[in-house]
């Protein structure tokens, strides 16, 4: 096992190479680049653009730019935001913790709410309840988040007035200014990934208790609910795992669309508004950052993936 | 065939035909998802032909009605027909994901069936493709958006950056899968080339899983358009694609909220109507893969 967990952090290292290399290029090679995004609109002489290249070093040979590139990357040096006029990494940061309030609140929710869902449609196959539940998750996976966003506020918001329509509160600011801000927001998110863990939980507990070992626990005379709760869930658990970093990234990229629907000021909005914007070095900066991000949760996700499933022995 | 009648005269391929599209709409999933897309299809197709209002005719005197009869869906802040705007956002919406699973699924098969058969394509094929779909959500799509400018190719190319690694997953997935099996062999040895094997023995194998991907791949892409151009970031307006109109409906979600729902339902009739007939295909297809949840890599969120 701790060969296995040496492996997959060595197997970390090249992951995040490319994708930052990936970034690089993105950025580097697509033909609106940043200079034209610093110099904007104005009309500028031939001569003023090269002087501009040159300050910036895009004349200069690719790989010696992304040689120069990668140390800053790994060191958090972004870069500086033209608009922000602050750097990139303190805009980011200052914006994290509401994507990941948003983002972990919405996992929570979402392996709350799913799994019995899915343990109750697996155990009762094919009874009117397990029809309901799969003809909800194929409405619910259908509908586009932020449209749902958008019905919430006009039913929750405008119209019961229950919750405020937008905005986010820190937690210091108490529990209910931070609750209330966040309930509909993580509902719109929740849905669609809700129903997909619903499906997800209903076809490994299928999976497991077409086992033997279950007919055998059944033969046996155990109950039911021991057969289910002890025998079956257990290893259904295990597979239910791995897909929990799976719906964290699922958040994370949710999150770009339903920030902007409730003006949450996090990560998504704001990589959106660079991106109208053109603010290259915010786009560069939130793309390393939410890859990163993403990385490490699949990595911990992993590993302890090995640490829990005793029968796993990479050797 | 027992039932002969006025089948028994078709000629043998049309019969056939028939008797498969027979069996598909037994399968539930399947009939349920023509049924609801069809009507979208058809009127998406025939739009100018039924006679709607312009979907750009501005009417100031008219702006902000709730939906009656001479306007079923309303009209927005200029007085436009909701209606017409959101059947022509419908025509574009539908061309926007059609054109781009048509690349994303060309472009997918091409190279999965190269990583699939060239170990040293793979490596480099697969490792791009795991690595673009790290990226969570629809950020790749909003960087190329944001370097490329507002246009309907715009979309599609970030559209075919983001979904192709998935197409290509499930085809090298399934020319692994048949490589090793033994007409290859003897294929090779009748003295047939790569590609004469790739082409005529290897891909009839990868349909039906590459069909099942590409209708989920479908409806992804609609969802993609919608959201990108919420985001500002989609088809340029003033084209009215369904993203697009509740994009603009935004601002008056208090006064108006109509200008929204209707392009919304038509968005998540549309996506579930593909999710269906790609959850019908899979048992039709590929009974293996039933109970799969698959479709967990096909979200947006």
């Amino acid at each position: 096992m701790w060969t296995y967990i040496l492996r997959r952090l060595l197997a970390f290292i090249p992951t995040v190479f490319l994708s930052v290399t990936l970034i690089f290029l993105f950025t580097r090679l697509l033909p609106g680049n940043p200079v034209w995004a610093l110099i904007g609109d104005q009309s500028v002489s031939a001569e003023k653009i090269d002087e501009v290249v040159r300050q910036m070093g895009y004349d200069r040979p690719i790989l010696v730019q992304y040689l120069e590139w990668l140390p800053r990357v790994f060191t958090g040096e972004f870069g500086h935001s033209v608009f922000y006029k602050e750097a990139v990494l303190d805009v980011i940061l200052d914006r994290f913790p509401v994507t990941f309030n948003l983002a972990f609140l919405s996992l929570v929710v979402t392996v709350v709410v799913a799994v019995p869902i899915g343990i109750l449609s697996a155990t009762r196959r094919n009874t009117w309840l397990d029809h309901l539940g799969m003809a909800t998750t194929t409405i619910w996976i259908s509908l586009p988040a932020f449209w749902l966003g958008f019905l919430f506020i006009i039913f929750f918001s405008v119209g019961l007035r229950w919750f405020p329509s937008s905005g986010y509160r820190d937690l210091s600011f108490g529990f209910d200014a931070w609750f209330s801000r966040l309930v509909l927001p993580v509902l719109s998110l929740s849905l669609a990934h809700i129903a997909l863990l619903v499906r997800m939980t209903r076809s490994s507990m299928l999976d497991v208790l077409s086992n033997e070992y279950i007919v055998t626990a059944r033969a046996k005379g155990l109950s039911e609910s021991i057969v289910i709760y002890k025998h079956a869930l257990r290893n259904a658990f295990v597979s239910i795992i791995t897909v929990i970093g799976l719906i964290f990234a699922l958040n994370l990229g949710g999150s770009i669309i339903i920030e902007n629907v409730y003006a949450l000021p996090g990560l998504g909005q704001l990589v959106a508004t660079a991106a109208l914007r053109r603010d290259y070095a915010i786009i560069e900066g939130s793309m390393l950052y939410f890859i990163l991000v993403a990385l490490i949760v699949n990595l911990v996700i992993d590993i302890s993936y090995s640490l829990i499933n005793p029968r796993i022995r990479y050797g | 065939m027992a039932d002969g009648g006025s089948e028994a005269r078709l000629p043998i391929g049309t019969m056939r035909h028939f008797a498969a599209l027979r069996r598909m709409f037994r399968n539930r999933l399947f009939a349920a998802g023509v049924l609801i897309l069809l009507p979208l299809a058809v009127m998406a197709a025939g739009v100018s032909a039924l006679g709607v209002h312009d979907p750009m005719a501005i009417n100031t005197a008219n702006k902000l009605q709730p939906p009656s009869l001479s306007h079923p869906f309303g009209t927005d802040e200029f007085g436009r027909d909701l209606f017409a705007r959101v059947l022509h956002g419908s025509q574009i919406s539908l061309r926007v994901a059609a054109a781009a699973t048509v690349v994303m699924a060309l472009l997918g098969i091409v190279l999965g069936c190269v990583a699939g058969f060239y170990r040293a394509a793979d490596a480099v094929i697969s490792r791009i493709g795991d690595a673009l779909l790290n990226f969570p959500g629809l950020i790749i799509g909003i960087m190329v958006m944001a370097a490329l400018g507002q246009s309907e190719r715009n979309v599609v190319l970030s559209m075919v950056i983001m979904y192709t690694p998935r197409i290509v997953r499930v085809v090298r997935a399934s020319v692994i899968e048949v490589k090793t099996i033994d007409f290859v062999d003897s294929a090779r040895v009748a003295g047939a080339g790569d590609f004469r094997i790739l082409a005529s023995d290897i891909l009839p194998h990868t349909i039906a899983p590459l069909v099942v991907q590409i209708t989920f791949g479908f409806a992804w892409a609609i969802l993609v358009e919608s959201g990108l151009s919420f985001l500002g970031l989609g088809t340029p307006p003033p084209a009215p694609s369904w993203g697009n109109i509740i994009s603009d409906g935004r601002e008056f979600i208090r006064t108006a909220p109509w200008i929204m729902i209707f392009p919304g339902l038509m968005i998540s009739l549309a996506v579930m109507g593909l999710n269906l007939i790609g959850d019908g295909l899979r048992d039709i297809l590929d009974p293996r893969l039933r109970n799969a949840a698959r479709r967990i890599e096909t979200s947006v969120g």
